[in-house]
């Protein structure tokens, strides 16, 4: 990024100073925002990191534990069935919510009349918090106040036990976070969608495709950058995934659904472990950096 | 337009600033509190000095509390508390008599009370009073103990004794009574006729509450017999109830009891119940208090149990229903032996860190007075932890509230609250014994965990 | 003939899945809406109706009467402006040093903001409370107050980050035109840049918004006094200690949820165009 301008007053004093001056001038633009992030994230970040290395105290002193607790983690049979829990909410409802979005946004690229009212309506489950969409399936989901159940009663079905049942509960949840990821995804498929070519989909027509047949040769390869964006994206949140747990199962039933944000929540908060609790979202760390890897090498060779 | 590098800095900087000062401006965090005080008591025109507050009820007054120059008290109430009308008195009226102290009243939603407390007090900003169990809190070491506070009152003996339970911990006192409650069977009258059944009596047991429960669902008087609960609280009244206890404190060693056959016994219960449809399955959510009153508002089932609040709850929800409603102490166990129930409630407690310990103190005095006490009882349906309040008539009137004060007699707090590990052991038992089939092999998972945990506190001190 | 009916019904089978997916997607709302007017009783009858004989439309005036939720309302809506302006200035600025500008630390510094966005926040609440009481400020630093509550959202890695990956698809020759007819680097950022990603500010934007307003913990950690609180903790009061007033909680729910949709709803227009250019590369 040498300065070629040889007319512009500030290079004519020496191209030396101009260099240095170019060296750090980068630090006055990212300056204040890293400022600000240390003091928000990073040095918490470091002190829940030293928590981690260390205990409590009966008189709430910290004392050095040096490995204890991550030996902990390694006995912790609850937190590796909370990381496989995770997995399985993540891939199902990625897979589920991501699909639906796409063929959503296909659909809505075709643009008919009132495609702009849908694409509004679509986003509203995405708008509210994830708190008060948790209550509402609470309550469709009941097994003895549901609107789901009473609707099952009145086609001749036998009620069923949306959040009683180990698996229906997992399936539960994963429903509901596809329902938000599907409304959340769509307008950025769309987006994608609306950035292909138009020519390529007349050429396929020439050539006699469907519909079907041009969503799948066209469409689908012509957005993967957005593709693979969207599931790393959809992977970093699902981790993050608490309230539909929190309010729906509460972690069961028999901690099918205990994910593992709502185990570090419960042993940071309800346990007062919380240097266990540091411990544990450390060991949930090389598997969200080995996704941000992965989704880096994607996007930084899409730019090319 | 050209820019220097200088200028370019001077900008930028300038611009920083200019943004985060239009954030900070507009804050306004040491404005005052924002409870709209309602007129004071006629009686506060007059002189702090000149008021004889035993007379109105309230603890007389205290001139170490006008000796220490301005106060500022931080209290938070539960968030159904802080917006009533007889609290916002109370605060007014305490201002009025003690001006040198001014009160911030807030509001905290209950569940998110020892969350709030827990990150004030570690990070060194602790709130003056407020309300929840003080003796978990104060097992945790986020309360201030209060013993040599007490023996300067002198009122311990005017409460009742499973009141006092609440706050205490390890023999040390770390709060004050406010509110007690306890869980009593409701059975629906019409209900109970409908299927050719007597009511339910102070003699009656678990296995009767079965039978009966069978009788009901038979003679289709109702789809189910009785609503039950999965949750931890709810379910200790029911080991109570049988005699049996889910910890034992014997001298300084505290074991876990849950494979007490008097606690596996219940568990079996509730499992049978729902197994055979005799109730009807509760969710699995960490909130169960609004399922079994709505089932039994909806005719759903024939009788639940529960505790005061919800026959305020029928009586506003389900006018009609209301008039058929009775209410007994909960059954004597499964052969009618034994008698209790879960005390629950909440006590004001002073958080750890607390700089103004003696005049919040003060103010939780004036809580418990005659004067406040009872409207507590009356307007909010909160009752009393000092015995002699309830010689009110209030109490006598009120057909309903017998079995609530008969059933106060042998409440026990639920102490597994100060062993957060044990707890979840406990709520999960409860919910595994409902759901699967094998509660033997439950009880023995839990306990070991459960007895593990409390081991793991204990041995740190 | 046959392209229009194969059109027609190609129409027709688009409208019918539409149809179906809002449903689906606006389904547990139409309840929301219709518990909202229930008395309590209704809320929790069997069999359940969707909407009650009598709708309760006091409810809607019930939420405010006595309750914190209007100034809590008015609490949210400065915190939440505040970030965003505060993130999208800082956040772009950022980007543009990471992106266009090389310095000693370029490529570690900005790991550390991508580091950033992977620890779970709950945890980070008790030593930001510690931090956020010792800045400079009152007896409690900077503790109920409002940039103490804006702090934590300031600046994002997620906007950050964000703004990056939209600068990449802006090529450079851009920049260099600009340096050419002798802008600095601050002045080719503001005047030159900065119009080009206003859609991506559309997109921080709406982040953002959602980001803060939905935001639980560290509001509720951070007020110590009722007039600090904001628009969800108010929302929690109607979960009581014993029982939960359903219908207050969902007519309030719904007031507390249609200042987003507002929002989105304003800038969908920047929403739409922006993420055409999320880093396709295709430009």
């Amino acid at each position: 990024m040498a300065n070629r301008v040889e007319d512009s007053e500030g290079q004519r004093r020496g191209s030396g100073k101009a260099k240095r001056r170019n060296r750090w001038q980068g630090y006055l633009f990212v300056g204040p925002a890293l400022l600000v992030l240390m003091v928000t994230s990073i040095i918490p970040i470091i002190y829940v990191v030293w928590m981690s290395f260390h205990r409590e105290t009966p008189s709430g002193e910290s004392s050095f534990a040096g490995l204890s607790n991550f030996r902990q983690l390694f006995h912790d049979t609850l937190f590796f069935k909370s990381i496989g829990n995770t997995l399985v909410y993540t891939f199902a409802s990625a897979a589920l919510g991501l699909s639906a979005a796409l063929v959503l946004a296909a659909l809505l690229s075709r643009n008919v009349k009132g495609s702009k009212w849908f694409q509004i309506l679509f986003f509203v489950p995405s708008v509210t918090s994830e708190v008060v969409t948790a209550m509402m399936f609470l309550w469709l989901l009941d097994y003895n106040f549901g609107l789901f159940n009473y609707v099952a009663e009145k086609a001749g079905f036998e009620r069923v036990q949306w959040l009683l049942d180990p698996e229906l509960a997992m399936l539960s949840v994963v429903l509901v976070g596809a329902w938000r990821g599907a409304s959340y995804n769509t307008p950025i498929f769309l987006s994608a969608i609306q950035n292909i070519p138009g020519d390529l989909y007349e050429a396929a027509s020439i050539d006699g495709a469907h519909a079907v047949q041009k969503f799948f040769r066209i469409t689908v390869p012509m957005i993967v950058p957005i593709l693979s964006y969207t599931i790393i994206m959809a992977f970093i949140g699902s981790f993050q995934m608490v309230a539909i747990v929190d309010i729906l199962t509460n972690g069961g039933p028999l901690d099918s659904t205990m994910v593992t944000l709502k185990y570090i929540w419960r042993q940071g908060f309800e346990f007062n472990n919380l240097n266990y609790a540091a411990t544990l979202s450390l060991g949930l760390l090389p598997i969200l950096f080995l996704i941000t890897w992965i989704q880096m090498k994607f996007s930084d060779r899409r730019a090319q | 337009m050209k820019l220097g590098w200088k200028q370019s800095i001077a900008l930028l900087a300038t611009a920083s600033i200019f943004a985060l000062l239009l954030a900070g401006c507009g804050g306004s965090g040491n404005s005052s509190s924002s409870s709209s005080s309602p007129s004071s008591p006629s009686s506060a025109s007059a002189s702090a000095s000149q008021r004889d507050l035993e007379s109105e009820g309230l603890p007389k007054y205290n001139d170490n509390i006008s000796a220490k120059g301005n106060v500022n008290l931080e209290v938070w109430m539960p968030s159904d508390w802080a917006d009533k009308q007889p609290v916002k008195e109370l605060v007014s009226d305490f201002e009025s008599a003690y001006p040198n102290v001014k009160i911030h009243l807030s509001g905290v939603t209950w569940e998110d009370i020892p969350n709030k407390i827990n990150v004030s007090v570690k990070g060194g900003a602790p709130a003056d009073l407020s309300m929840y169990h003080p003796f978990a809190l104060g097992a945790q070491g986020l309360a201030e103990p209060v013993d040599d506070l007490w023996q300067e009152w002198g009122a311990e003996p005017e409460f009742l004794p499973g009141s006092l339970l609440d706050v205490t911990w390890k023999n040390v006192k770390y709060g004050v009574p406010l509110e007690v409650n306890t869980t009593f069977m409701f059975y629906n009258k019409e209900l109970f006729q409908k299927a050719g059944l007597p009511e339910p009596t102070e003699s009656y047991t678990f296995r009767q509450w079965k039978d009966d429960a069978r009788k009901i669902v038979d003679s289709k008087a109702a789809p189910s017999g009785l609503a039950i609960s999965a949750g931890g609280w709810d379910t200790f009244g029911l080991v109570l109830a049988n005699g049996g206890d889910l910890l034992k404190m014997d001298g300084n060693k505290v074991q876990a009891t849950f494979d007490d056959p008097k606690v596996v016994e219940v568990l079996q219960w509730l499992h049978d119940l729902g197994a055979q449809k005799l109730a009807p399955l509760p969710g699995m959510q960490a909130r169960q208090s609004d399922t079994p009153v709505a089932l039994f508002g909806n005719k759903t089932v024939a009788s639940f149990y529960s505790g005061p609040w919800d026959l305020a709850k029928l009586r506003s929800d389900y006018p009609d229903l209301y008039k058929n409603v009775g209410t007994v102490p909960m059954p004597n166990g499964m052969t009618g032996s034994t008698d209790g129930s879960v005390q629950g409630g909440g006590s004001l407690f002073i958080p750890k860190g607390s700089k103004n310990k003696e005049v919040a103190f003060e103010l939780a005095k004036w809580f418990v007075s005659d004067k406040y006490a009872l409207k507590f009882a009356k307007e909010m349906g909160r009752h009393p932890a000092r015995a002699k309040l309830y010689e009110d008539p209030m109490y006598k009137e009120d057909p309903l509230l017998q079995a609530f004060v008969a059933q106060l007699k042998t409440a026990k707090p639920y102490l597994l609250d100060a062993y957060p590990e044990a707890n979840q052991a406990w709520s999960d038992l409860v919910r595994a014994a409902i759901l699967t089939d094998d509660v033997q092999g439950a009880v023995k998972t839990a306990q070991e965990k459960a007895q593990k945990a409390i081991d793991a506190v204990e041995n740190q001190k | 003939m046959d392209m229009k009916k194969a059109k027609r019904w190609a129409d027709g089978i688009t409208y019918g899945l539409l149809a179906l997916a809002l449903i689906g997607f606006m389904f547990p709302f139409v309840w929301m809406l219709g518990t909202a007017v229930k008395t309590p009783a209704e809320a929790m009858a069997w069999p359940p109706k969707l909407f009650p004989a009598k709708p309760q439309f006091q409810n809607y005036a019930g939420i405010f009467d006595g309750s914190i939720l209007l100034r809590s309302m008015l609490n949210s809506v400065i915190v939440t402006a505040g970030a965003i302006l505060v993130n999208l200035f800082l956040a772009s600025l950022a980007a543009y040093g990471f992106e266009r500008m090389q310095f000693p630390g370029r490529k570690f510094w900005f790991n550390v903001v991508l580091a950033t966005m992977m620890i779970p926040s709950a945890l980070l609440i008790i030593p930001l409370f510690f931090i956020v009481k010792s800045l400079p400020g009152s007896a409690f630093g900077w503790l109920n107050t409002y940039q103490g509550l804006m702090l934590p959202y300031a600046v994002t890695g997620f906007s950050i980050f964000l703004f990056r990956q939209f600068l990449l698809g802006i090529p450079k020759e851009m920049d260099e035109a600009a340096e050419m007819d002798g802008c600095g680097k601050f002045q080719t950022y503001l005047w030159i840049i900065v119009p080009m990603i206003r859609p991506a500010i559309g997109l921080v934007a709406v982040f953002t918004f959602l980001l803060v307003w939905n935001d639980y913990l560290w509001p509720l950690a951070v007020s110590r006094t009722e007039d600090m609180y904001t628009a969800q903790i108010a929302l929690k009061f109607f979960q009581g200690q014993y029982s939960t007033n359903w219908p207050l909680l969902m007519a309030g729910a719904s007031v507390v949820a249609l200042p987003s949709l507002v929002f989105y709803f304003a800038l969908q227009r920047f929403f739409q165009q922006s993420l055409s250019n999320l880093g396709t590369g295709v430009k």
